[in-house]
């Protein structure tokens, strides 16, 4: 369902990530791996039709991302950036409601099966309490997860994360990537991006790891997260260990 | 809350006609309404039928269209640039249908020339904007940049059409168009008004809800399956086309699409399906009340954009010293 072949982006004259290429079925999970400042956003930006291609392709369900129309783009694909506005002071219900866009006439606004599609979103996650509360009154945490309930509401076929599990505390880490996990079940494809690579053994079928000089890897988790290539990414000595069943990573 | 959106501009609708210097009561002026869909037969004199729809009904309409559109054309303006100082003449507008309006003044006094030529020069105003943003991809910040531009373009074009216009004639012509009045709005003044503000009016309305997604910011927008930068020209196309129209009809009426929209926010809250339809409805009841004031503080006519800006500016004043211009 998501293809990427040869994607190039420069910025400032300086490469940032070239000739990545991956593939993403649908119920697969990808993780993007790699130190900070390498390009990770940048590249979901680019899957999310938000960035300019400048080299390479992208692919969803077969059709140019570069040929599909803006509305399309969103009823394909859904994002929840790393950082959200504090925006008006809208409530979360209204918040997530706007997931509809893509779905919606220029004239029209969210009528009744939009409004419980959104609300069904909310309760997915466990935030239906939440409402009525106003958006900027939120904590980053709550904000994070509304966020995943507006692109939960667009239904999406591809669903994009930039750090979900940011903001979030040690229980609601887990529990977003429960979420992952179950919405890949479900069909839904995942590209997300992540700082421990503990996330990609626990719940991810694939793994992009962006190393320094545009060094990308590709593969399972087992086939490209090792000592050696995480320590070179990282720039620091990394070990992958197996701990009560869980494979995790320490520094 | 709904109520008080039709009842508000109905209420202010009759007492205007009232307002004047023929004296009429409210009950005369439904019966001489009503009589005009022959729902009574008339039994006054067709004096009073002359002040009622010929004289006054026009220039009521005309406040009512020009504050509404302004009004909301300001919303919307506010909106898409996600600026609180934005107005609808931020892109030139008033600028280019000043120059407009002098030039013909100048050159071409007769009336219908005189609206056309603000009318369209307002639109080349916010064409040129555009076309001078397309640089930085008509980012709002850098749209309001060429805004100031443009605006500065036009009115150096407008002091020069001042200086060459004859003092004793022209000049005086000029100004007092500059300062806006609606004494000269008649029924095709109303009819060229009811073309503009009511089809792009009502399809700003019929789009308000997506407003409400630019407030998030473009990116957040695009994500969502909206194609912010396309979506922000048509509004902001639209808006314009509602702003040059009232411009060309009232002169520059100034501080009603800056002030309405905030103190409507006050009122109802940042969500565009209820500022919408609130700035319009406000917009339409400040004017005219206004304009009421113009026909009736002094034996001549005030100048309705003198006191929009006398009244508009310590609203305003008292709004930011309460720190109410905001967006939540």
């Amino acid at each position: 369902m998501l293809d990427v072949r040869g994607v190039g982006f420069t910025r400032d004259g300086r490469a940032v990530f070239q000739g990545v290429s991956f593939g993403l079925a649908p119920g697969q999970v990808l993780c993007v791996l790699g130190p900070n400042g390498i390009g990770k956003t940048t590249l979901l930006r680019c899957i999310a039709g938000l960035e300019r291609l400048q080299s390479g392709s992208v692919h969803l369900a077969g059709e140019a991302l570069v040929k599909m129309a803006r509305r399309r783009i969103g009823q394909f694909v859904g994002l929840v950036p790393q950082s959200q506005t504090a925006g008006f002071s809208y409530t979360v219900r209204e918040m997530v409601e706007m997931g509809r866009a893509a779905h919606l006439g220029l004239l029209s606004a969210p009528g009744r099966a939009d409004q419980s599609i959104a609300m069904a979103a909310l309760d997915r996650l466990n935030i239906g309490h939440l409402a009525d509360r106003r958006y900027p009154e939120l904590s980053g945490g709550e904000r994070q997860m509304v966020s995943i309930a507006r692109a939960l509401t667009q239904q999406p076929r591809l669903l994009i994360l930039d750090e979900p599990t940011a903001h979030l505390d040690f229980a609601n880490q887990a529990a977003v990537l429960d979420l992952v996990q179950h919405l890949s079940r479900q069909g839904l494809g995942i590209v997300f991006t992540t700082h421990d690579p503990g996330h990609a053994f626990r719940v991810a079928d694939t793994v992009l790891l962006m190393a320094r000089d545009t060094a990308v890897s590709f593969g399972t988790p087992m086939e490209v997260l090792t000592d050696l290539s995480l320590s070179a990414a990282y720039g620091r000595a990394i070990r992958v260990l197996v701990v009560a069943g869980q494979t995790m990573c320490l520094t | 809350m709904r109520l008080w959106l039709v009842a508000a501009p109905v209420t202010a609708f009759l007492l205007s006609f009232i307002v004047g210097r023929y004296p009429l009561g409210v009950d005369t002026v439904v019966r001489v309404l009503a009589a005009e869909w022959s729902l009574v037969t008339p039994d006054w004199p067709a004096a009073v039928r002359t002040v009622v729809v010929d004289v006054r009904m026009p220039r009521i309409l005309a406040g009512m269209l020009v504050g509404g559109g302004l009004a909301l054309s300001g919303a919307c303006y506010q909106g898409v640039f996600r600026n609180p100082l934005v107005s609808p003449f931020t892109l030139g507008v008033s600028a280019g249908a000043g120059f407009g309006a002098a030039l013909a003044i100048l050159l071409f006094p007769a009336p219908g020339l005189v609206l056309t030529s603000a009318f369209l020069f307002g639109l080349l105003a916010v064409g040129l904007c555009f076309l001078l943003a397309r640089g930085g991809g008509a980012a709002p910040l850098v749209l309001v940049l060429a805004g100031i531009v443009v605006g500065a373009f036009f009115t150096a074009l407008l002091s020069l059409v001042k200086f060459l216009a004859d003092p004793e004639a022209k000049l005086p012509l000029i100004e007092f168009w500059l300062l806006g009045s609606l004494a000269n709005a008649g029924r095709s003044e109303v009819l060229m008004l009811l073309a503009v503000v009511v089809p792009c009016g009502g399809l700003l309305l019929a789009m308000r809800w997506r407003l409400n997604l630019l407030a998030l910011g473009d990116d957040e927008a695009r994500a969502l399956g909206v194609d912010a930068g396309r979506f922000r020209f048509m509004v902001v196309g639209l808006a314009t086309l509602i702003a040059a129209g009232t411009v060309s009809v009232a002169g520059i009426v100034g501080w009603v699409g800056l002030v309405v929209p905030h103190a409507a926010r006050l009122l109802v809250g940042a969500d565009y399906r209820r500022l919408l339809p609130a700035s319009a409805a406000m917009g339409a009841c400040y004017l005219l009340l206004i304009d009421d004031l113009a026909r009736t503080l002094t034996a001549g006519e005030m100048p309705i954009g003198v006191l929009t800006a006398l009244v508009g500016a310590p609203i305003f004043a008292v709004l930011l010293r309460r720190g109410r211009v905001a967006w939540s």
